[in-house]
């Protein structure tokens, strides 16, 4: 279920990506050959232009090039030209915008491919990287993907070993940090982190919050129900089989979502980003265990 | 503190109307009055072009106030609707850039003796950076000037498009988690229907306790 969200995820953004830029590709166009036409209606009384004129001096234009060889004269193609000029550069600019997510990342991972079949040979060899390739422009296969992310999964397991829950109150505040530190480092990548299913729970254990985690409170809230069979079975001992997969995230006051729920505020769907969220959560329960800690130690007792 | 955008009032639809009316009215008198010997040696004006393209954009702006207005009235729309910073900045930017064209337009023409029309088409050739070059500043004084004018106003250029963008990125992502919601729900329905209902539902719950 928690793969299955991020591939539809990845494919409507997907989708809506080249939407827009096929949109703003259009008007462009639209902008070109109308504002050509409309030139070619205003000159032509004057001199001799035809519409193929018109066409190359408004594509010289919106390219801001503007060699001068044609030159709007007439009254009406000088003042449409400024009214028109004022309108198409916006949308060059919404253009390359939208470009920027489309178009040049696809000529990234184009380059980046021939780069490694000549120069920079990668990791999983010429095959790999024509996969990968054909994977980024869109043609999906099945019994490559899990391939794929089963190595992708494989690697981040030996990158972030999920450790021992701390045996004090400090030390848990201390692995609250480090994990804030760890999280801080992604969010400076600017790329948006998809963080897999394993780092995940550890992540919902951990906000629980000490109290829980020790047994003071419900210790059962925590579920993790998995049922995908491509879900690997090193999953955290608190694990329990049932048919669907599912992790709830319980704190004291009440507050409570779901990993794989549907709606906005599940960290998956919503509108921030997976780090950032997971950054606000852990500054949240560091927040209320040294507010704890003050509680404590106002009360008299003994702080452990 | 965000400033309220707050409904327009009848009175700005009703002159805006009036005023594209107006200078409607204008055009077609004019266009009587020299229909009668269509003289090949005369031509519009460029400012009888600029009143026809002020007619059309002031016409649709008061029909898009109406609807506003009346939408308004019915209960449409939210009643305080606050600007953003993005829109803020977008429309004073924009501002800011007509305003150095025009003004800068006005100096040049006194300067270089162009008619004020042709000052502005070689003020936005200019500051767009297309650079035709039929229209050239040739005094000494204009040429002088020229830099700090393009400087200025090829700036404010990049601060518009700047705002553009962050706009449109701004609104992108808004609609985009609107529809992926969507599309994720239309999805996942599909997928249990076909599936037959070998997933359990237990996953797709709505429940939210604050």
């Amino acid at each position: 279920m928690f793969t299955k969200l991020r591939e539809i995820r990845s494919r409507v953004m997907h989708r809506r990506r080249w939407t827009d830029f096929a949109i703003s590709l259009c008007v462009w166009h639209i902008f070109l050959f109308g504002g050509g036409a409309i030139f070619t209606i205003c000159e032509r009384p004057y001199r001799d232009f035809s519409y193929f004129d018109g066409l190359y001096m408004t594509f010289v234009s919106l390219t801001t090039i503007g060699y001068g060889d044609f030159t709007p004269t007439s009254t009406s193609g000088r003042s449409f030209f400024v009214l028109w000029s004022l309108l198409a550069v916006p949308t060059v600019t919404i253009l390359v915008a939208n470009a920027q997510d489309t178009l040049v990342e696809v000529l990234r991972t184009i380059t980046l491919f021939f780069g490694s079949v000549s120069l920079f040979p990668g990791e999983a060899g010429f095959k790999g990287e024509a996969r990968g390739l054909l994977l980024k422009l869109g043609f999906k296969s099945r019994g490559h993907d899990s391939q794929v992310s089963q190595m992708a999964r494989r690697n981040h397991i030996h990158q972030n070993q999920p450790r021992e829950m701390p045996a004090s109150r400090r030390r848990f505040q201390i692995l609250l940090l480090e994990e804030i530190t760890r999280i801080i480092t992604d969010l400076h990548n600017q790329m948006p982190q998809h963080y897999p299913i394993d780092r995940w729970l550890w992540y919902i254990k951990i906000l629980q919050g000490f109290d829980n985690i020790t047994g003071t409170h419900d210790a059962s809230q925590l579920r993790h129900e998995g049922s995908n069979p491509d879900e690997p079975a090193h999953m955290s001992e608190t694990s329990r089989p049932s048919d669907t997969t599912r992790a709830t995230y319980v704190r004291s006051q009440g507050c409570r979502w779901e990993l794989s729920e549907l709606s906005a505020t599940s960290p998956l769907m919503g509108p921030k980003e997976e780090a950032e969220w997971i950054l606000q959560k852990l500054l949240e329960t560091l927040k209320n265990e040294l507010a704890d800690v003050c509680k404590y130690e106002e009360e008299g007792s003994v702080v452990q | 503190m965000t400033p309220r955008a707050c409904v327009l009032p009848k009175d700005l639809t009703a002159n805006r109307y009036v005023s594209s009316f107006c200078l409607v009215a204008i055009i077609v008198t004019a266009s009587r009055l020299a229909a009668a010997g269509t003289n090949p040696e005369y031509h519009w004006s460029q400012s009888y072009y600029y009143c026809i393209y002020a007619a059309t954009i002031y016409f649709v702006i008061a029909a898009l106030m109406s609807v506003n207005f009346f939408g308004a009235r019915r209960g449409h729309y939210k009643h305080d609707v606050s600007l953003s910073t993005t829109l803020r900045l977008l429309m004073l930017h924009s501002i800011i850039f007509l305003v150095i064209i025009l003004l800068g337009a006005l100096v040049f023409a006194r300067i270089e003796g162009w008619s004020y029309l042709d000052s502005v088409y070689w003020a936005d050739v200019t500051l767009l950076t297309i650079g035709f070059g039929d229209i050239t500043p040739t005094t000494t004084l204009g040429r002088a000037l020229l830099f700090p004018y393009t400087i200025s106003g090829v700036i404010c250029l990049g601060l518009t498009i700047t705002s553009i963008r962050r706009l449109v990125l701004d609104k992108g992502n808004q609609a985009r988690n609107e529809r992926v919601m969507r599309k994720i729900r239309d999805d996942y329905l599909r997928g249990m229907m076909n599936d037959g209902g070998k997933h359990s539902t237990s996953g797709f719950s709505h429940t939210l306790e604050p």
